[in-house]
Parts: structure tokens; sequence; C-alpha cells
């Protein structure tokens, strides 16, 4: 009976050891792809295709939207309005809160580096034969070059916000720190603007080899050759090296493949529906791709009483809309009084003042009635290739070189033709980019500031924006130390082999 | 003693008063325990009637019973029961041993792994909370009634969004700097969350027991560094009648505080603030908003938020057993309602826990418990895990006061947004359905076999797991949608299943030596998978599912993890003479969190206890009741971070024209580990004049290899990485005292007190650097340092020119301040420096008075935190008027410089200055609370008895919050973080109760 009554216990208790069953520590991601350092890391055809995809919405992630306000909205042509929110507060003023600290500046240092490091990881998996994947060595190298390309302009973009402007007498300035290489434990200290400007040379002549037979198309969506020639010709721009600048945005301009629109309705084609003739290359977007939205303009939205409405962040200054002649089809196109109401603080304005429209989004990147402030990506326009050529010309001093070339544009424009003198160029460069985010890097490049803010005309206007010391009172001297923009505390608290720049409390 | 015994001491000592007449016999003896103590206090009685005496202090008793009395009962609590045979026995000088009992609740626990412990025989250092403070708290979690009962235990309460799981807790100060410092949370056995005590039904609760030191903890190895809460829930008992519990509560639940509201500034003195400080002109406010018709002087808080919110709870219990089967089921309700506008939370409970033995050899037991909760919150607050600064929500107090809320043309609310924007929220919630459900299971099942009295294996089946559905829509027909609305949709499937075996030995044939062996292995697992999707251009209001939008905006998004935990477990415990007693503890645990040659974590503890009062020479100290001395050392693990972390990654991320991206995600790291504790705590406790209680402990807690979240240079293109380094410590004491002021036949009142301070020091921090200072959070890891501040420190206004003023930091040192130099230049990295305020206050406590009267009860629980700073956040945009030129401002910043008023508190507006994040924001947030109070009155027995089908009827007043002292300026002193942004302030609530027994 003992026995009997034993054998029921331990048939328990292995009926209980049953139910345990070792469970595997050796789990992995189901999202994700394990593999080893140093090993292969593009091992397939469809790796090689998901890494380009990577490498191109990472570049679409940085353009547009803040990437490109920061510039406007520091510079003369935008006031803040009553309304603002203290939105971009810090870089507009650029008082004391534009600091090291500043958030903006924070984020594109480092998703600048953040797109470099997969830029860099897809560059070296295909630098050596043996680690690309079997049957894929021309599109390889095809896709290597674009990585090129994209980590060139990555440099500019950064060494032209970080490093001092460019100087071929000075080669001590300091640039960025350049990356090449993942490493977890490097800490770089800056490199000099020559040395960055020279590394990206380096990378262009890379990206142009292998991209030499993709031919430039209108809104190509991945790189091509006109892509690079446009981002050779800022290359030299930005070097002064004046008689290359012209000649690479006169190689683009030469193609044919790209034309000015001259009638308001071609413009608002190329600039509202994202149709037109002018983009070297337009990336790709859609409801569900949708490229960054550069909304502080318009803000739209559905008002209870006036329908929808714009709630602009910024408005244009009165500098900015006085610029434009009575026939520009660019006051038409990208400046509305009337289409919708204005809301600033609660008070509905129409046909009061000029809000900024030319970002106020593509029908097709937003669902419902509200326009969203999306637009198709466009890293280069053709319109800039003739700037950058005007510009070199001028500075060749072959100002009527110059003027042949800026009044192609102005006549496209419907713009009064000027002369080729660099102020008239630097006037035109204005106009026409207002919003692409290129005014702070202009002035930059010219040596000059700014005087004022002033609103637009009006009681009305005036009430609308900001008042103040900073806001529409704000002048920049040329030598204002928000020209060169302060490297992030956080990442000098990280690495202290990075200097700041001057202004900015302690090197 | 308790007071409950002394109670019926008084009660046995009145009924003998009217005992019968007859002849009488003395009965004398003594009481004592096994180990030789005298049991003062212990019930002698004749069985069946209402004769009785009680033992003194010595043990001793004198009972004078009828001549023709068979037989006496010897009771006492915490022991089994004695019956003398007087026909067997001699009268005089009987001697008495009382055995132990095994089976008493309230004065075991459960810890670790095997048979329940006596609590004073217990070398672990464990404070058990009983139901009764839980109950009747009108809290939605059963963790926020912990508040001030347990020293060394901090915690808070974020804000008052209902259903927002926002309790913070944590032992003996931040374990971890970077990883999780929340402690291991048990129920019944079983791993789990808050989350899921959250779903719990407070009242299922019989006991939560807070593990404090090596001793209590190591048994759980892994995740047991930052201290174990361990919650049992309520059992039915076997050979007891059914007793049926009917509970219900109705009340109101508010903020705790309007004042920060109140004190906004009314339109007349925003224009005149505004003209003044050369803002905006007379002229712009009249053409900006008088001339609109915007001359109203609106408090948008009343439109924006609702107070004086109904809240009710119900529940019923039903509980009893037979021989071989005891049970309880129960089931509960909730209703809360917050301050923001739409946000309500409702939870449902069900609980069937029952348990048999069906053979005398055999234990089974299964407690199964269901819960439905539903939360839907206003997306334009904060709560504690989205910090949401909308001036939509949390900062509408920001919204100019010249804008009217009411329509002149209708005499009421405008219906969808009001003049100014501002939303009318009402509208907004009706048009905007998003609420997030959760249907929780949990159970265990368990099964003793006794191979022999001694010998015991126990297996345990556990589950935790959920499913939580968040269902999110925008109607088309809101006015704000354009015709085309949303939809979102989430499911997330979750468990986490345990599986304990357990072999247990006890010898307690010799009462020289006694021990106990117990040898166990656990695996543990959890999953965590969820999918989500969303669809835009919705244009049917009257049907919105996803499939009803457009294709071309649909995204989809799907998530998996999982982790595994295998543990190797050993106790022992030995007790000589019934005065010492030595534990020790060993546990091996792997976790699939870490790399593969890393995994394994060996932890250990070791320590005494010494029962001093048992000794001779203090045994007949009068005046010392009881005094113990407890040592214990030992280790344990923290593995609380993300899965995966060890393992280099290519991730998908980012999509261009359809096709996914692949990129380098995670680089590895095989050396990923165990995060390790050493806990060292030393304590006392005892009793004195029979009326003073205390606890007295000290502990030296370290923590090394440290799991933090590694910050890199973007340069590398990371932002940071998990690693095992640093050291940190926490050292402190926890005082406990308990006071019996009065204690007579009728009436009682105890005072209880909570105390701890605890001081932390950053022993070592990353790539040997000395400081950490964290971007945007104000906070610095200092090596040598608590966790502090690092801020610009703000040196007031200059008095000469109206500038706001910062100390330069001591060049040589920023750790040590000199506040001398000061600047009107603001640069934040340049000047930012210690500002001597540390991020973990270093003081909680909590003191309460508990009494009765007759059939009155009361409680008041107050709690305390000493020493806690805060970011105000939010005082950035309410006192900042160049910054914020668009939003009300507060009462107090008229008072700026000018040159009359050279002594002003604000600087001169009129310059445009801005003011910046620096230690202006950075407020004495310490805090003094009433958490409870609870007024209770039963009818008195008298009446009851005259209701023949209920046992008991009391009626309840219950408060929380209800009263709160601080000098914090802010919405609450209480959330538990560094920057305080949008939340909204915690919820007070008065319920009246009525309990029903049947």
């Amino acid at each position: 009976m003992q026995a009997m009554k034993n054998t029921i216990k331990y048939l328990f208790v292995a009926a209980a050891l049953a139910a345990f069953s070792a469970c595997d520590l050796n789990l992995l991601p189901t999202n994700a792809i394990v593999y080893e350092p140093g090993g292969q890391v593009i091992a397939t055809r469809e790796d090689l295709l998901q890494f380009e995809a990577r490498i191109m919405s990472d570049y679409r992630a940085v353009h547009g939207g803040m990437y490109n306000i920061i510039e406007d909205v520091m510079t003369d042509g935008f006031n803040a309005s009553s309304g603002f929110g203290n939105n971009y507060g810090s870089v507009h003023r650029t008082d004391d809160s534009f600091s090291s600290s500043d958030s903006y500046i924070d984020s594109y240092w480092g998703n600048h580096y953040t797109v470099i490091k997969d830029y860099n990881v897809l560059i070296n998996a295909l630098n050596d034969d043996i680690n690309v994947p079997d049957g894929t060595e021309i599109i390889s190298w095809t896709i290597q070059g674009e990585a090129y390309m994209f980590r060139a302009e990555a440099y500019m973009n950064l060494v032209r916000h970080f490093g001092a402007q460019y100087d071929p007498n000075d080669n001590g300035a300091l640039g960025v720190p350049i990356v090449l290489e993942f490493d977890l434990y490097a800490r770089p200290a800056r490199n000099t603007v020559h040395e960055v400007y020279n590394q990206i040379k380096a990378d262009l002549d890379s990206a142009a080899v292998r991209l030499a037979d993709v031919p430039g198309q209108l809104q190509a969506d991945y790189p091509t050759i006109d892509a690079v020639n446009a981002l050779y010709a800022r290359y030299y721009l930005d070097t002064k090296d004046y008689k290359n600048a012209a000649a690479m945005a006169g190689k683009v301009i030469s193609t044919g493949k790209y034309t000015l629109s001259n009638t308001a309705a071609k413009l608002k084609d190329e600039f509202r529906d994202d149709v037109g003739t002018e983009a070297i290359m337009q990336l790709y977007g859609s409801l569900q791709e949708t490229p960054n939205a550069t909304s502080v303009y318009t803000s739209m939205f559905s008002s209870q009483d006036h329908g929808v409405c714009y709630r602009s962040l910024f408005l244009p200054t009165r500098k900015l809309v006085d610029s434009y002649g009575a026939n520009d089809i660019r006051k038409v196109v990208w400046f509305s009084s009337t289409d919708y109401y204005t809301e600033v603080n609660g008070s509905y304005y129409r046909g009061d003042f000029f809000t900024f429209v030319k970002y106020q989004g593509n029908s097709t990147l937003y669902s419902g009635e509200v326009p969203n402030g999306v637009q198709m990506c466009k890293p280069f326009l053709i319109s800039e290739m003739y700037l950058i050529k005007a510009e070199a010309e001028a500075m060749q001093d072959d100002i009527p070189k110059a003027k042949t070339t800026i009044n192609q544009l102005q006549t496209a424009r419907g713009a009064a033709k000027t002369s080729g003198r660099i102020e008239d160029i630097q006037n035109e460069w204005f106009r026409e980019t207002v919003g692409e985010g290129m005014r702070w890097t202009c002035l930059k490049r010219w040596g000059i500031g700014f005087d004022k803010r002033e609103a637009q005309t009006g009681t009305l206007a005036k009430n609308a924006v900001m008042q103040g010391d900073y806001y529409d009172a704000r002048s920049l001297a040329a030598d204002d130390r928000s020209f060169i923009w302060p490297i992030p505390a956080d990442e000098r608290r990280l690495n202290a082999n990075l200097k700041q720049n001057p202004g900015y409390g302690t090197e | 003693m308790s007071v409950r015994l002394k109670l019926i001491t008084v009660f046995l000592v009145l009924l003998q008063a009217f005992s019968a007449w007859g002849q009488n016999v003395t009965v004398t003896g003594v009481v004592k325990d096994e180990a030789g103590f005298p049991v003062p206090g212990a019930s002698v009685f004749v069985p069946g009637t209402t004769r009785g005496v009680i033992t003194g202090d010595k043990g001793q008793f004198v009972f004078d019973v009828p001549a023709s009395t068979k037989g006496i009962k010897i009771s006492c609590i915490g022991y089994d029961d004695a019956d003398i045979d007087l026909s067997q026995s001699k009268l005089k000088d009987i001697s008495i041993v009382l055995k132990e009992s095994t089976t008493f609740l309230e004065s075991a626990v459960a810890v670790g792994y095997g048979s329940p412990k006596k609590v004073e025989s217990l070398v672990g250092s464990v404070t058990t909370v009983s139901s009764e403070s839980i109950r009747t708290a009108p809290s939605s979690s059963a963790l926020d009634a912990l508040q001030g009962q347990v020293a060394g235990l901090a915690v808070l309460t974020s804000g008052g969004v209902a259903g927002d799981n926002s309790v913070s807790m944590k032992l003996h100060g931040t374990g971890s700097l970077t990883s999780s410092s929340t402690p291991l949370y048990i129920i019944d056995g079983v791993p789990s969350s808050s989350r899921s005590i959250m779903s719990l039904n407070p009242n299922d609760i019989e006991s939560i027991s807070i593990c404090k030191d090596a001793s209590a903890t190591s048994i759980y190895g892994a995740r047991a560094a930052n201290g174990v809460v361990h919650i049992i829930t309520k059992s039915g008992s076997y050979n007891n009648d059914a007793t049926i519990t009917v509970r219900s509560q109705y009340g109101i639940s508010t903020i705790t505080d309007k004042s920060l509201y109140e004190n906004m500034m009314s339109s007349s003195e925003l224009a005149r603030l505004w003209n003044m400080a050369g803002i905006h002109s007379e002229q712009y406010v009249k053409e900006t908003f008088y001339d609109n018709g915007y001359n109203a002087d609106t408090r948008w808080y009343n439109y924006v938020q609702q107070f004086n919110n109904p809240q009710y709870q119900n529940d019923i219990s039903i509980e009893g057993g037979g021989q071989r089967v005891a049970y309880l089921i129960g089931a509960s309700q909730f209703h809360q309602r917050g301050s923001a506008i739409g946000n309500v939370y409702d939870r449902f409970t069900i609980r069937s826990n029952v348990q048999g033995r069906p053979k005398d050899w055999l234990k089974v037991g299964m407690n199964m418990s269901a819960t439905y909760d539903k939360t839907i919150q206003n997306p334009n607050w904060s709560n504690s895990s989205n910090n949401r600064n909308y001036t939509s929500g949390a900062l509408s107090y920001l919204t100019l006061p010249f804008y009217p809320a009411i329509d002149p043309e209708t005499g009421e609310e405008y219906v969808n947004e009001y003049p100014g924007g501002m939303i009318n929220h009402h509208t907004y919630m009706a048009n905007r359905v998003t609420p997030t459900e959760r249907l929780g299971l949990m159970g265990t099942a368990f099964v003793t076999v006794d191979f022999t009295p001694d010998l015991k294996f126990s297996s345990r089946a556990g589950l935790d797991g959920y499913i939580n559905r968040y269902t999110g829509v925008m109607k088309p027909d809101y006015y704000l949608m354009g015709g085309s609305g949303w939809r979102s949709r989430s499911t997330a499937y979750s468990y986490s299943s345990v599986l304990t075996n357990t072999l247990e030995y006890s010898y307690d044939k010799n009462d020289a030596v006694k021990f106990s062996l117990l040898a166990g292995h656990e695996e543990i697992f959890n999953d965590y998978d969820a999918w989500s999707g969303s669809i835009e251009n919705i244009i049917n209001p009257r049907i919105t599912l996803i499939s009803s939008g457009d294709p071309e905006t649909r995204e989809i998004d799907e998530s998996q993890v999982q982790s595994a935990f295998r543990s190797f477990f050993g106790h022992g415990d030995v007790t000589f003479l019934e005065k010492y007693i030595l534990d020790g503890t060993v546990r091996a645990d792997a976790s699939s969190r870490f790399g593969a040659s890393n995994r394994w974590g060996v932890f250990w503890s070791a320590g005494a206890l010494w029962k001093a009062k048992r000794e001779p020479f203090l045994r007949n100290v009068v005046w010392l009741n009881d005094l113990n001395f407890k040592v214990s050392y030992g280790t344990s693990g923290n593995a609380n971070i993300s899965d995966y972390q060890a393992l280099n990654l290519l991730g998908e991320g980012g999509v261009y024209d359809g096709t996914n991206g692949l990129y380098f995600a995670q680089p590895e790291n095989p050396d990923l580990s165990w995060e390790k504790q050493a806990l060292l705590t030393v304590a006392l406790t005892g009793k004195v004049l029979d009326r003073v209680d205390f606890d007295v402990e000290w502990y030296h807690r370290k923590t090394t290899d440290m799991l933090m979240s590694v910050p890199i240079p973007a340069t590398v293109g990371f932002s940071s990485q998990y690693r095992n380094v640093g050291a940190l410590l926490n050292t402190g004491v926890d005082v406990t005292l308990g006071y019996d002021i009065i204690r007579t036949r009728e009436s009682f009142l105890h005072f209880q007190a909570t105390y701890n301070y605890n001081a932390e020091k950053v022993l070592e921090l990353f790539d040997g650097r000395d400081r950490w200072e964290i971007a945007n959070t104000g906070v610095a890891f200092v090596v040598g340092q608590p966790v502090m501040y690092y801020y610009p420190i703000y040196a007031g206004v200059d008095r000469n020119t109206g500038k706001p003023t910062w100390y330069v930091p001591n060049a040589d040192d920023v750790d040590t301040p000199t506040m001398e130099e000061t600047t009107d230049v603001f640069a934040e990295e340049d000047l930012t420096q210690n500002t001597g305020y540390k991020r973990h206050a270093p003081v909680y406590g909590g003191f309460s008075f508990s009494g009765a009267w007759k059939n009155l009860s009361f409680l008041a629980d107050f709690s305390f935190v000493l020493g806690k700073y805060m970011i105000n956040n939010d005082a950035y945009f309410y006192a900042n008027p160049n910054n914020f030129a668009d939003s009300n401002q507060h009462k107090e910043i008229s008072d700026f410089w000018t040159e009359t008023n050279p002594d002003a508190k604000w600087p001169d507006w009129r310059q445009g200055t801005v003011m910046q994040f620096d230690t202006h924001l950075l407020e004495d947030a310490s805090f003094l609370r009433l958490k409870s109070l609870q007024l209770a009155y039963s009818l008195p027995k008298s009446v009851m008895s005259n209701i023949k089908f209920m046992k008991d009827l009391k009626f309840t007043f219950t408060g929380r919050n209800l009263l709160t002292f601080t000098k914090f300026s802010g919405i609450d002193p209480e959330d538990d973080t560094n920057v305080t942004l949008g939340l909204p302030a915690n919820s007070k609530q008065m319920l009246l109760g009525i309990e029903l027994v049947f």
C-alpha cells in the first residue's frame, strides 16, 4: 500500500517535471539580420537593393523641412509671426539662446553623421571585390557611386555650416571631422576646411566615374551624372574655382533636359504640383513615403468659420516681398494674400499682407482638403545652375557673360533684366531661391550681413509679426558669430578633441 | 501583544466576573513556547464556556474552574491550541508548551520559494503591508497605497491621468543610472509588472511584502537587485463558513491644486504688462483683440478641464472552505474620470482562488484572475510616458484670456473652436475615439507532494499575459479634418510564463538544531508580439474601418521580442537553540539578453539573526520585550534592458520607392552581461516598554558592472550602446517606529512612522571619465557625487542694468561652484556647473495615526519627501513674456526691473530679455501629503445580532491626497522626474462607502 502511494507521488513529480521544457536561450530578433563583424555585410542581391533603398531614404531624410527652414528664418527674408510659439525661435533670433546646446543645430549635425555612417558602410562593403554579391558587379558599381555622391553632399552641408568659409589662403581654418569608416571608439578631431573640401572632391570624383554612364533625366529619382555635375558646380563655387564652377553649371544647363518655367502656370506646375521641367533630381515621394514637410510658412488648417486657412509661423519680410517686379511670376505663384485667410493669434487676415506659399503642399502628398506643406524633394534645380554660372562669371569679372546668363533666368521669370554685376546676381539668388535653404550660405559666401527685417507695409502686417531687438529689428553683421554654427555641446562633452567655434564659449 | 489580543483579554476577564457560582478548584501553571520562553497573553479557558484567564508576563496563570471541569484549553495567536485533560494532569504548576503554528498566515510570510516563514525567525528583511492599508484606497493601483508605508521604499505617482500606469517605485535609492531601477514584482509566485498590479482589484490582495536585504532577495537572483515586491492574493480557509463581502464606494475626484491656474493674469493685467514691458502696445491690443470683439477675461482651465469628477468602485467576494477544499471568488468594478476632458478609466476584474488537499500528502491549487480595463486619454496632455506641452491641453492656461469662450450669438460655448483657435475639448473628444483596452489573464497552478512530513516537492506553473487593443479614430466630419478622417489600430499579445520546481527538506525534531534545505529550478519565458496599422482619408463618418480609407495611405508595422531566463538555486537555513539563525542562498541565472559567453551570473547571500531577547541575561529585563540583531550580505543581478542588445545587427528601416531599406542598425557587444549588486544590511529590531516597536536598518548597496546606455559621439553614427560600465553606491538607513499611545478596553490610538535617508554616490563612469552631463536634462553623473543637477546657476537681476545674470563657474573646477563672479551673457555650455541640488531626493518617509473608539475607527496616512528638486519646465512658458509674447503669463512677472524698481524679482522685459533654462526653473519639490484618510463606523454587535442574515455592516469615508504642503510653484511636486512638463496634477478623492458582510 505504501509502495503504491509512493508510486503515485513519483508519478505526480514526473508529470510536473515533464511540463518543464527548457527554453532556448539563443533568441534572435525577427526584425533584423545577425552577422559577424568583419564578415560580408551585403551578401545577396536583395541585400544590395535594400542597402540602396536605405541610402536613398537617408538622402531624402536630410533634405527639405528643417534643413531648408533654418537658413531662411535665420536671415532677412522672414519675420516670426506673433503666433509663432517660439518655433525656430533660437535660430531666428540668433540671440543667446542660439548656443552650442541648440537642438536644431544638434539635430543638423547628428543626422548628417548618422547618414554618413550608412554611406560609409555601403561604400566600404563594396570596396573589396570579393565582398560584392555575385552577379551584381555592375549595379554595385553604380550604387557605390550614389553613396559617394551623397557623402560628398553631406560633408559639404556640414562644412558650410560648422566650418569657416573656404579661403584658398587659409589652410588652417577648422571644418568638421572626416569619418570614412565605422569605428565605435573613434573620437576624431576637426579636419580643416581644406581637408574637408578635398575629401568632397575625392568623393565627387569617385561618384563621377561610377555614374558616368547614368545619363541625366528630368526629375531623376536616383543620382545621375547631371546631379554629380551640379554638385561639382556648388563645390567649385565654394572653393572659388570660378572657371570650373561656371563650366560645370554650364554643362548641366547645356544638356537641355531641364528648362526654366516661363509662365505662372508652368511655375505652378513645378512648385505646387511638382510636375515641372526644372528638377535635375526629384526624389520619390508618396503618401506613405512623405518627404519632410516645410510647413512653417503655411501650417494650414481647417477653421470653423473661415474654411481652410494659413497659420503662418513665419511671414515674408517687406524686403522680400518688395524685391519682385510687377510682372515677376514668382511673386504670383509663391506669395499669396488672398487665396485663403491667414490666421495669426486668433485674427483672420485676407488681402492685408503676403504669405509665402512656395511650399504649400502637393495635393498628391496629403489626404483631405488641408495642404500640409509637403512637396516633392528636389535636391537640384536648374535655376541654381544659372545662378552659379552667373555668379562664377561675375566673379571672374566677365560681367557681360554673367549678364547673359542671369538675364536668361530673369526673362523666364518675368523679372526686369539687370546687369551682370555681382550685386544684381546676389539679389536674383534672394528672389529665386527663397525657401530653398540657401540664403544664409549665400550671405556667408559673399561675406555680407543684413540690416533689420522690416515687416510688410501696414499696421495689420506689423501687428502680425513679432517685434523687438531680436525680431524685426534684428541686424546681422557679416562677421556675426552665427555665420559659423557652434559645435554641439553634447558632442564636445563626448569628444574632447573637438574645438568650439569662436563666440560660443570655451574652445 | 496586539491590540486585538488585548481586547480579547478584557473581554474574557469581563465575562469571568459574571461566571457561574459553584464550587471551584484553582489550577495554576506556566505557558511556554518550544524554546522555553514564556508566552504572555495566551488565553486559558474552559472549552464551551465563557470562563477564561490570560497568562501574565511570565506566562503564568491562576484559574479558578468548577470542580466538574474536565479540561482546559490554551490558545494564543501564532501557536497551535493546547488541551489539558485535568483528569490526567495535576492542578498546580502545570507546565504547558505551545507549539508554534505553521498555518498562521498573518505572522508568516512567503519569501523566496519554500514554505512560508515566520516573520520573527526570518533572517531577511521583509516588510509586509496588509490588506487593511490597501483595500479602500481610491487609486487604480494598489502600489499607490504603499507611499510612506515602508521605510526605504520610494513611491511616487506622476500625475492625475486616469488609467495611466504612473507609479514609480524605488527601494533604497536608484540602483542603476540608465537601466531600470524598478523592483521585481511577483504576484503569487509569478514575475509580473506594475501594469499587471494596476489591473488587480486591490481588495483581492492579502498582503504586499517588500523584500529589502540580500537574504530576502538573493533567492530571486535575476532582476532582484532593485528589491522584490511580492504580492499574495487572498485565499479562503479550510473548515470555514462561507463569508460574503460586498463593498461599494462612491465619491468625487478632482485635482489636488488649482492655484497655478488661478495665478495666471487676467486680460487687463496682461495688457498692462505687455504695454509696460514694451512687448505689445495698447494700440496693438486694441487692434488685434478688442476691435475683433475679443475683450473677454476667460479662465481657460474651466473650459479645457473638468473638476469634481464622479468616481465609484464596487466589489464582491465569497470565501470559505470545507475539509478538503477552500475557495475565494470575487469580482470588482472601478470607474475613474480624469481632469482632462474625455479621460476615463474603467476596470472589471474576476478572480477564483481555489486550493485543495485531496490526499494527506498532496496539496493542489489554482489562482486565476481576468481583468478587462479600458482607458481613454486626452492626447493633449502629458502622461507618464509622453511629454506633451501642448497649448491645446496641458498648457492651455497659456491661452490669451482676451478670447471669449461663450458665443454671444448662442449664449453657450463655441461648439468647435473658440476664437484664438483653442478647440472645444468636448467636441474634439467626441470625434476622436481612442480607447486602449486590455484583457489581462493571470494564473498560477501549483502542486505540493509530501514524500514524508519533512520532504516536499513543489511545482508551480504561472502565467501573466495580456492582449492590448488600441483603436484610434478621428472622424472625417470633425471640422479640423477637412473631410478626411484617419484610423489607427494596434494589438499587442504578450505573456510571461514561469515554471518552478522545488524540493524542500526540513528538520525540526531537535530543539538544539533545526534546519531546512531547498533546491530549485526555474524557467521564465517572455513573449511580446504586436502589430499596428493606420490609414488616412476616410470620408464617411459612419464607417471608419481601416479598410475604409485610402490604401495609398496605409501603414503597417510589426514587432516581436522574446527573452528567456534559466535559473538554478538553493537555500538553506539553520537554527541553533531557537536563537541563532543562519541563512544562505546561491542562485545561478542565465539570460538570453546577454552575449553567448557571458550569459550566466551567480548570485549568493549569507545572513544571520540573533534573537537576543532569548538569551538568559536579557530574559528578565522587563522593559525590553523583544530584541533582534540581523546582518546579511549578498549579491543579486539586473538584466532590465531591452532584448538583443548584445548582437551585431542589420535592421530594416527607411523605405524608398516601395523598397525597404537595410542598414547597419546595431554594433555588437558580446561582453554584455549582468549588472551586479552587493548589498550589506545590518538591522536591529525589537520592542520596548510593551508599547514601542522599532526597526532600524543600515544598508550599503553597491552596484557594479552597471548596465548603462553609454552615449557615443554622433560622428560614430550611433547615439548610444548598452555596456557594463560604472559603479554606484547607495548607503542609508531605514527607521520604522510604532507607538501604542492609547490601549484601553474601548479604544486604541497607534502612531507609526517610517523614515529613510539615502546617500547616493557615483563611483565610476564610462570611458574613464569623471563627469557626464546628459544633454537637455540638467542632470549630470559625476564621480564622487550623487546624481546632481548641473545647470547654469541663475544669479538674479543685476540691480544696475536690469539684466539677468548667472554665476561664472569656477574655472578650475565646475564641480565646486564659487558663486562669486557673475555675467549677463548666457552660454549654456560654459555656464553649466554643479548646482548643489540632488536629482534623487535623499529623504522619504511617512507617518500615520490609526485608532478606534467603540465602533468607530480611523486611519490617517501622511507621506513626505524631502530634498526633492525638479525643473519646472512649464514655468519656462508661463513666466517668459518675450519668448512667448502670444501667451498668457503668470501674475508674478509684473514685478520686473525698472529704474524705480531695482530690486524686482524678474529682469527688465523692456530689453527683450528672454528667460533661459537655468536654476530659476529648478525648484524645491519637497512635499508632505495626506495620502490617505479613512474613517469607518461598524454597526454595534448588539444591533447586528438582531439582523440574522448579516454579520457586519460598516460605513466608510475615504480620502486621498486631501492635503498637500509644498513650496513647489508648478502643477504638482510629486512627479518623479528631472523635468516636469505638461502633466495634469495628481488627483484627490473623497469617497463614501458601505461594506456588508453576510
